[in-house]
């Protein structure tokens, strides 16, 4: 990534410049903060010459006076090429050009919902059209409801065609396209109905007007200006995509991308835009709860629940308290739970088989064999296997990067002609359907076969037995004879030769990729993916590119911080209790990790139970002592994403306004409680020293090994520009002074954030934030999103300043040089009773996650939830008939309509993974029972 | 004997409509010239085509052999190739092709075939006009006689050379007449056309090396096959060889369609080959070579019909089929014909051509319905170089500038009375285009799609 690019000197306005030999004249000039205005060219999508909107004079060298004008997207810049962005004859076609876009646009800016944002408003006011001379009428077009999460206003479209050629070409979707021609093109679907891409939410941001907005934020509508925002990490898978949150008065009013040049880029996956909504829920645990034995549930606030639960810590004796941390939890609240208990009492909130796979996996990336790549380097890929993951339902937005990697073949052929990676249509119509191999082993398809040269549907042991196959193959030389020869050994199954065709795939590329994860539960498939990844390597002679799907946002945090203790550890420790003990479980629910009759034994061991959570859940019914749990929209923490990158989310809303206090500093006002009432241990004490969060972040470096450099991850509370703090909301905020006017006269204070260098409010610095503690890109002249090129190094490359975060691999702390070695999988016997099937859970991506689940754009989106089984299994079960089945583990069963599915691999039953599915993600897979409903006979008596 | 014929495209065609049979076309040297360009081998066949410095006849007039030579060597470079006729006849006034393929379709059948061998392609289409029905009829059924007496298919008459024909007719749209938009709307994409570069010879077709070349260039081949170079270079007048079917429109006496001599006067062509104007008409101006071309006039009647010629005037030969304005007919509203056309017909991928088009139409029917502002001509000439050349995606903008720009120069007293006198000196009905109103419909439209 970081080989030094070749440049080439360009003369803009006069001046010489270094940019980029290859690239394209705009993107130079972007790149150089020039203003060029543009429509067509997005810095991911490339040029294609339709807008423009982007002319520029080029001259053939300083002799040359007259100069030619030229599309700047579709140029490529040249040793000593001249350049004048403001010739007379460029910025009257310019000029021009805006004239004709916005003769049909509708002059309805101040009730459209880009207002404020909107680059065309931006690009006219740049272009300097003002007067409208078109005296003929604008055309009207019916508008197509797009579903829960976009709303449509073609009036408004320019035809810039971005919208179709980020969903169709760039994310993969079918079904917007582009009708009609034209003046009366039309983008939409060919009826009305849900936009189906996961990525559909981009389209609001990558249409340069009002037709595609945010319908969610349009529900309760504020301008951009008037809201405030602050630089986070999505909370809703393991990738850690950087987002801003934006609120308006104590509401969450939506979410956007937050560019980062290494892992999101421009673009997030729907769940992370729409799941928000869980922040504004109704249902949140808006108070704290006590019951008191033999009484009833009341009511509290923060403090008397804070006291009831130190009184515990007296009563019990602070070892006899126990914790449980969560995966979905900072590391900092993790922490901080943990230095309330104690290591010894601290558990952490997976269960037994994740936190062995998460252990493991975080042994194979600290290996210096190993290099797992970011999801920008993913990009670079020629050739990817996953193993056992629908990266679309697991980690749609690598699944968005692992397409992007299908491409290379089609840049490699396009470059040999000389076409650069840019000249977008080009580089499609020259490579058509030929794609670098994407390989998909799995036990159900997913929505990226379409793009894979090879998948195959296995049932999840298979899966790893397949993987090592393809890896003996590659060690013996990677020939088909070596396939052969494994297979007549019969150490291959008769998948044998599949393996060999896998391999010699992997093998051809010169940068292969290997993702596996955890969702399918297979400890030996970590292992496999790994030693898969290590003999491409050895064969390529360079670090092997490995990368894991882990299950929730802060997984690796969790296990970095203690990757011994689990569930079944804390049910072990219960069980041998000989006191009376108390449970601490913070943002999870049990019934996430155990089945519901452990669960129901896990608490009733407990004496007392605490719950700290957002949500009520069968662990909180059970809970003596419920608080009520800050969302990560309301307080600051780190998050360890899938590649070991930490990265810091800051609160978007004020305390003042949400009546909410910060996880860790309840903790740390409990460990103070429980200090005073005799608790003396060095970790309760230094917790309860931790006043504000750089204190505790001071701790965590003191605390060592993966957190000794946790200050670097963002910038301090102490940090200022020029001594100013970095104001959460715009230079433009407006109605301060009148948002309580019905209250009260005078103006409410301002919140203080100690513990961040943001402010809420708008006074501080517009200028110089560091990329970690950015909450809007603005600058003059460029209002919405696309002013992202004034803050990057150059184009698609690194924010001003660097990426923010801090890569924990790289620590040294972590890195080891022994080999790896690794365990060989045991296959055990398969089903054969006549009744029963192995059932895989299958991810869900808009039902999937506890809190996204909660947002109602989402759930209207989440496909109905079926058990799914190939035709060849139903009819060697006699399920071809069955409308419903039931499937049964242990004393839960869940009953399920049954689809037909070839894309299952025979001999399992294929589960969802929904939120509130009776058999749990967790549990699977795992042997059940099946009954079966035969289809009810039409035409009878009713 | 043959080396006589003075119109070898036009030679077999027959008066009374019916169709050139494959036995009709072999009496001559039908399917000769083939059996010849297979012999020579393509090297030396690309060579000839070369020397004869055949110009293409769709409009650019770009030679045909230069054409094949930028594709990549196939020795070098296997894999599939394409060459692609461009059959989409729609320049407006244009009819040539459509007589050639009616008349003769065999011809082009082997034309194509040649052309196919020299580039070394594998498959051949033929992409047809949507209205031309009866050529696709004879077209199909030329094809099938050709494949079953071994001219196409597989090792045509011994010579181990390949050559799979097909016929794909059109859905209708002008710009597929642009061979980049042909190739998009080949492949089932929309018919817009791509970036150049990479051309199509480069990356065409499915990606790979193309070639498209027009119907009445390809019928040429057979001919300068089997009669050789001298005799093609022969057969014209000027500095541009073989012969060329030149075609009349408007109000002459005799409108139709003649092969001559490349490089024939305009004057010969109107006057004795179209029999002059109708009575009470006078010629004003003349469109050279279709409507997107600028309008010369009665001062330019000695020039001689070359892509030479007629560009130093300004001009373009085009397709060679003129379209002529007569004194009783408004240069303004024949212009917001054309206008119309073309704002139909754009594409809709680049905003100059998309809107530009549109507020130009808007424009000119200001002006017809007596709505005109002084400002207007000078608001016309700057649209027309908005939407000039190198300004837009692809020639179909610039190209329909052509006929508005010239009449803004020869015909600006016209437009100037319909301003002053807020009203068309032609009688013009307001809200007339002289064509249909179907804009009018466009302006405040429900459409969905």
């Amino acid at each position: 990534m970081s080989t030094q690019k070749q440049k080439v000197t360009i003369n803009v306005n006069g001046k010489d410049y270094q940019v980029n030999a290859g690239d394209n004249l705009l993107a130079a000039c972007l790149g150089l903060k020039k203003d060029v205005p543009y429509f067509c060219w997005h810095p991911s999508l490339g040029s294609v010459g339709s807008c423009r909107q982007c002319a520029v004079q080029v001259y053939r060298d300083t002799d040359d006076a007259k100069g030619r004008m030229a599309m700047s997207c579709m140029t490529q810049v040249a040793e000593g090429m001249v350049v004048s962005l403001d010739a007379e004859q460029t910025t009257k076609f310019r000029e021009q050009n805006i004239e004709m876009m916005m003769s049909n646009h509708p002059h309805d800016c101040p009730v459209c919902e880009e207002g404020g944002e909107c680059h065309l408003q931006d690009m006219t006011i740049q272009s300097g059209h003002t007067t409208r001379n078109y005296t003929g009428t604008k055309k009207t077009y019916e508008n197509q409801n797009l579903g829960p999460c976009l709303g449509h206003e073609m009036n408004r479209c320019i035809a810039c065609y971005r919208c179709v050629r980020f969903y169709d070409e760039y994310a993969g979707g079918d079904d917007l396209v582009v009708l009609g021609s034209r003046e009366n093109v039309y983008f939409g679907r060919h009826e009305e109905g849900t936009l189906e891409s996961p990525f559909s939410g981009n389209l609001a941001e990558v249409c340069p007007t009002g037709v595609f907005t945010d319908k969610t934020l349009a529900d309760s509508y504020t301008r951009k200006w008037d809201l405030q925002a602050a630089p986070s990490i999505c909370g809703q898978c393991s990738l850690g995509c950087n987002v801003t949150p934006a609120e308006r008065d104590g509401r969450v009013k939506r979410i956007t991308n937050r560019y980062h040049g290494q892992v999101n880029g421009y673009f997030i996956c729907d769940r992370g835009r729409y799941g928000y909504a869980y922040n504004n829920s109704d249902e949140r645990l808006d108070k704290c709860q006590v019951t008191p034995e033999g009484g009833t549930a009341t009511e509290c606030n923060y403090s008397e629940a804070l006291d009831y639960v130190s009184q515990i810590f007296a009563e019990l004796g602070a070892d006899n308290v126990l914790a449980l941390g969560s995966p979905r939890a900072s590391v900092e609240e993790n922490f901080a739970l943990r230095s309330l208990v104690g290591k010894s009492n601290f558990f952490a909130g997976i269960t037994e088989t994740q936190q062995q796979m998460q252990s493991r996996i975080i042994e194979i990336l600290s290996n210096d064999a190993v290099q797992t790549p970011s999801m920008k380097q993913m990009e670079s890929a020629d050739a990817v296997i996953i193993l056992g993951e629908d990266l679309m339902q697991s980690a749609p937005r690598m699944a968005l990067a692992v397409r992007q990697a299908s491409r290379n073949e089609g840049f490699a052929q396009a470059a040999a002609i000389g076409v650069q990676r840019w000249q977008d249509d080009s580089v499609r119509i020259l490579a058509q359907d030929q794609r670098s191999p994407i390989i998909s082993i799995n036990s159900t398809g997913s929505e990226l076969d379409s793009i894979c040269a090879h998948a195959m549907q296995l049932d999840p042991e298979a899966v790893t037995c397949f993987t090592q196959a393809v890896t003996k193959i590659i060690n013996a030389g990677g020939t088909e004879d070596a396939g052969s020869s494994l297979s007549a050994e019969g150490s291959l199954s008769a998948e044998g030769s599949e393996a060999a065709v896998v391999a010699k795939l992997l093998l051809s590329a010169k940068r292969p990729l290997v993702i596996s994860g955890t969702s399918s539960n297979q400890p030996d498939l970590v292992d496999a993916a790994a030693e898969l990844s290590i003999a491409l390597a050895n064969a390529q002679s360079e670090k092997a590119w490995l990368s894991y799907v882990l299950d929730a946002s802060n997984s690796m945090g969790l296990s970095l911080l203690d990757g011994k203790s689990n569930v079944s550890a804390l049910q072990e420790r219960l069980n041998s209790a000989s006191k009376p003990t108390a449970l601490v479980v913070m943002q999870q629910d049990l019934d996430n990790l155990l089945d519901p009759t452990a669960a129901k034994a896990l608490t009733d061991q407990c004496t007392h139970l605490i719950a700290i959570d957002q949500f009520a859940s069968s662990t909180s019914a059970a809970a003596d002592v419920i608080i009520s749990a800050a969302s990560m929209m309301e307080t600051e923490g780190t998050l360890v994403n899938n590649e070991g990158r930490s990265q810091r989310y800051f609160s978007v809303l004020a305390s003042s306004n949400t009546n909410k206090v910060d996880n860790w500093r309840l903790l740390s006002q409990l460990a103070a409680l429980v200090k005073s009432n005799g608790g003396d241990s060095e970790s309760i004490t230094q917790l309860a020293d931790c006043k504000v969060y750089d204190d505790l972040v001071k701790l965590l470096c003191d605390a060592g090994g993966a957190f000794c450099d946790w200050e670097t991850v963002a910038p301090d509370s102490n940090f200022r520009v020029a001594g100013m703090k970095i104001p959460r909301q715009s230079h433009r905020f407006s109605g301060r002074t009148s948002l309580y006017a019905d209250e009260k006269v005078s103006e409410n204070k301002q919140p203080v954030d100690e513990d961040s260098a943001l402010s809420f409010s708008m006074e501080g610095s517009p200028v110089h934030r560091p990329a970690a503690l950015n909450p809007l890109v603005w600058t003059p002249g460029w209002n919405s999103n696309e002013a992202i090129n004034k803050f990057q190094e150059e184009i698609n490359g690194p924010l001003l300043g660097g990426d923010p975060g801090l890569l924990l691999f790289e620590n040294p702390e972590l890195s080891s040089s022994t080999a790896l070695s690794f365990s060989v999988g045991n296959t055990s016997e398969p089903a054969s009773a006549q009744n029963t099937l192995t059932a895989v859970s299958h991810a869900r991506l808009f039902d999937g996650e506890a809190l996204s689940a909660r947002s109602s754009a989402l759930r209207q989106r989440a496909p109905r939830p079926t058990a799914r089984i190939n035709p060849e299994t139903a009819k060697q079960l006699n399920l071809d008939n069955a409308q419903i089945v039931t499937a049964s583990l242990g004393e839960q069963s869940c009953s399920l309509p049954l689809i037909q599915d070839s894309d299952v691999a025979e001999g399992i039953l294929v589960l969802p993974a929904q939120v509130d599915a009776h058999i749990g993600a967790h549990q699977l897979p795992a042997q059940v029972t099946i009954t079966a409903e035969p289809t009810i006979e039409t035409g009878g008596t009713v | 004997m043959s080396s006589s014929i003075k119109t070898p495209l036009s030679n077999r065609i027959k008066a009374d409509g019916s169709v050139t049979t494959l036995e009709e076309y072999q009496v001559e040297y039908g399917y000769q010239g083939l059996k010849k360009a297979l012999d020579m081998g393509s090297n030396d066949l690309l060579n000839l085509v070369k020397d004869a410095n055949l110009k293409g006849r769709g409009g650019a007039g770009f030679s045909a052999g230069l054409k094949w030579s930028f594709m990549p060597p196939a020795e070098t470079n296997p894999g599939p190739r394409y060459l692609i006729c461009n059959a989409d006849e729609m320049e407006p006034g244009t009819f040539k092709d459509r007589w050639l393929m009616e008349g003769d379709p065999h011809q082009l059948v082997e034309g194509l075939a040649i052309a196919a061998y020299a580039a070394q392609a594998q498959t051949a289409y033929i992409f047809l006009r949507a209205d031309y029905d009866l050529c696709a009829e004879r077209l199909e059924a030329a094809i099938t006689e050709a494949c079953q007496a071994g001219f196409l298919g597989k090792d045509i008459m011994g010579s181990g050379y390949n050559l799979d024909m097909y016929l794909h007719t059109s859905a209708g749209r002008y710009i597929c007449g642009e061979e980049t938009a042909l190739i998009n709307s080949l492949e089932g994409r929309r018919a817009i056309p791509r970036a150049k570069p990479p051309f199509p010879q480069v990356s065409g077709l499915f990606g790979k090396p193309t070639a498209v070349n027009n119907v009445e260039t390809l019928c040429n081949l057979p001919h300068i096959v089997h009669h050789g170079v001298e005799w093609f270079a022969d057969l014209g007048i000027g500095e541009d060889n073989g012969t060329k079917l030149y075609g009349v429109s408007g109000r002459v006496k005799n409108p139709a369609c003649w092969e001559l001599p490349i490089g024939t006067t305009v004057r010969e062509i109107i006057e004795v080959h179209a029999g002059g104007m109708q009575d009470g008409v006078k010629l004003r101006g003349f469109l050279p070579g279709g409507g997107s071309t600028d309008f010369l006039t009665t001062e330019h009647l000695d020039l001689a019909m070359d892509f030479g010629t007629i560009a130093k005037a300004g001009s373009r030969m085009g397709t060679g089929t003129m379209i002529l304005l007569d004194d009783k007919t408004c240069p303004v509203g024949m212009v917001l014909n054309l206008i119309e056309f073309f704002a139909q017909e754009s594409c809709g991928w680049c905003t100059p051509c998309r809107n530009g088009l549109p507020f130009i139409r808007q424009v000119l029917q200001d002006m017809e319905n007596g709505l005109g502002k002084t400002e207007d001509l000078d608001r016309l000439l700057e649209l027309c170089g908005y939407i000039g050349i190198g300004n837009t995606h692809c020639a179909l903008a610039p190209g329909a500038a052509e006929p508005l720009q010239s009449a803004l120069k020869y015909f600006r007293e016209d437009f100037e009375s319909h301003v002053k006198n807020q009203c068309c000196p032609f009688g013009n009905e307001k809200g007339s285009g002289k064509a249909d109103h179907s804009h009018a419909a466009h302006t405040h439209s429900h459409e969905t799609a």
